[in-house]
């Protein structure tokens, strides 16, 4: 008599993303044994909008509005690393104010990406109260943009090559300092809930470790990198802009599981609301952008050569390499997103082995950007 | 900073909502915001500089209905709000700030063609 085939042997398909509510457009395909996971394949593409080949036609500043759209939850340091990359082919030195300007940005730009991955973690946990709260807690920051790039999410190239696209408002310090010092008690508070809640606790310690060898083997940056143990942040190891000059920790944790992923999360917003602060202080008067491209110099050809930046964004190290041949265009532009390597190769070590109710707390606690993977 | 369960629903009872209504009432929307486009066809000099340097190309430069053409010769600005991306650079790169970005965000219409905003106005053709 032929048997069926045994039960241990049987194995199913199961799709997580890209259309999924809980995976924002990525796809992961799960094989899986019962509630066991016995292989993950990463399935990419889904969002891929070509910005490379879109650049390769259009000069800096243009470039510079496309930029933002690399990735919607952090535009401002994608702006940033794009900037830097056209600086550094054209030999352009930018006014001290607007590194200050940049500097405060970015770190703002830190904060709020903090608090989407905290929204879209609790979301995915089914811990929805801490998903409104952080979302809510976002828009103050998105005031804040509101009112110095003219719009609340895309701020259309503010972090233009060769400064700022415009300067900040007046009275504008005030409201940073009032939103940052009212935000950073009730964050705290927010976070207490969020960290020590014993739902989210059991959810999350010794879910998806990653151990410091692993994390360097696959190519691991960012707050993923500094929860395994390792203090690797390009702003302290290669300081660009003037972070040289601020006083500031890098956060790291032990064991590299989820729980102290989102510990460093937490750690690093502190940090960021303190270069802020420092950098208002430290503000100097002058120019907002440099003298000779006030009136945007448009078809003025780039050097023949090649250019790499890297800045430390949200999600880990972002970096852009340019190529130009001498035409206003650049030749070729190719950016490195974080949340590649996040989403691919740690992903996939990760999810082997574990069970399938602890998917989504691995994969949002790695703090995934599709928009910037795929590009 | 940890509070009981009871403080917090006390808490939460005064504290005001963090949401407005939205039709009824919005948020204010402050100065140098990037929306709605107000083109001055009289500062104009027809340069076509907001033409080449929007990234969307959704600037095309045409030229205005014939009974106007010995008024207005050139060819102006035609801007399709609906490829804009509201990057405010034709507003930058304008030697005379023929266009502004205004305040206005309430740009939802119902018919497609609403969206294209011809050089001269409809009431600005009446007269």
């Amino acid at each position: 008599m032929e048997t069926l085939t045994p039960l241990y042997d049987t194995y199913y398909n199961l799709y997580f993303g890209p259309a999924h509510c809980g995976s924002g457009n990525f796809g992961v395909k799960l094989r899986v044994r019962g509630e066991k996971i016995i292989d993950a394949r990463a399935d990419p593409g889904y969002l891929h909008r070509g910005f490379e080949k879109l650049m390769e036609y259009r000069v800096p500043i243009q470039n510079a509005v496309l930029s933002d759209r690399l990735c919607v939850l952090e535009p401002l340091s994608w702006n940033l690393v794009h900037a830097e990359a056209v600086e550094e082919i054209m030999g352009i030195e930018i006014p001290e104010r607007a590194s200050y300007i940049r500097v405060i940005m970015a770190e703002l730009t830190r904060i709020q990406s903090h608090l989407i991955w905290f929204a879209a973690f609790s979301m995915g946990t089914g811990f929805d109260a801490g998903f409104k709260l952080a979302i809510g807690y976002r828009d103050y920051i998105l005031d804040i943009f509101e009112r110095i790039t003219g719009a609340r999410v895309y701020p259309a190239g503010y972090i233009c090559p060769g400064g700022v696209r415009r300067d900040i408002p007046e009275n504008i310090s005030r409201k940073i300092l009032d939103t940052l010092d009212y935000r950073e008690e009730e964050m705290i508070e927010l976070f207490h809930d969020l960290l020590y809640n014993p739902i989210i606790i059991e959810r999350t310690r010794d879910v998806g470790v990653l151990k410091l060898k692993d994390a360097v083997r696959l190519g691991a940056t960012g707050p993923v990198l500094r929860a395994c143990g390792l203090k690797a942040d390009v702003r302290k190891d290669d300081p660009y802009e003037v972070y040289g000059e601020f006083d500031f920790e890098i956060p790291t944790g032990r064991k590299g599981d989820a729980l102290s992923r989102l510990k460093v999360g937490v750690e690093e917003m502190k940090e960021s609301v303190n270069i802020v602060k420092q950098a208002l202080e430290k503000m100097p008067p002058g120019d907002y952008i440099h003298p000779n491209l006030k009136r945007i110099n448009l078809w003025k050809k780039m050097p023949p050569g090649e250019s790499y930046a890297r800045i430390e964004a949200a999600r880990g190290e972002a970096c852009c390499y340019m190529v130009s041949d001498g035409h206003p265009q650049p030749y070729r532009v190719k950016f490195r997103g974080p949340s590649f390597l996040h989403m691919i190769p740690v992903l996939e070590f990760l999810l082997k082995g574990t069970e399938v109710a602890d998917v989504p707390a691995i994969y949002w606690s790695l703090n995934p950007c599709p928009a910037d993977m795929d590009r | 900073m940890e509070m009981g369960i009871v403080d917090r629903m006390l808490k939460n009872l005064i504290k005001k909502p963090i949401t407005v209504r939205f039709p009824w009432e919005s948020i204010e929307i402050p100065e140098g915001y990037r929306g709605e486009h107000v083109f001055d066809i009289n500062k104009c000099i027809s340069c076509s500089l907001c033409a080449r340097v929007c990234p969307n190309r959704a600037i095309e430069m045409v030229e205005v209905p014939e009974e106007y053409r010995d008024r207005y010769p050139k060819r102006y600005p035609k801007i399709d709000l609906g490829k804009c991306c509201f990057c405010a650079l034709c507003q930058d790169i304008c030697p005379k700030g023929a266009i502004q970005l205004t305040k206005n965000v309430y740009l939802s219409v119902f018919d497609k063609n609403a969206v294209v905003k011809a050089p001269l106005k409809k009431e600005e053709l009446k007269t």
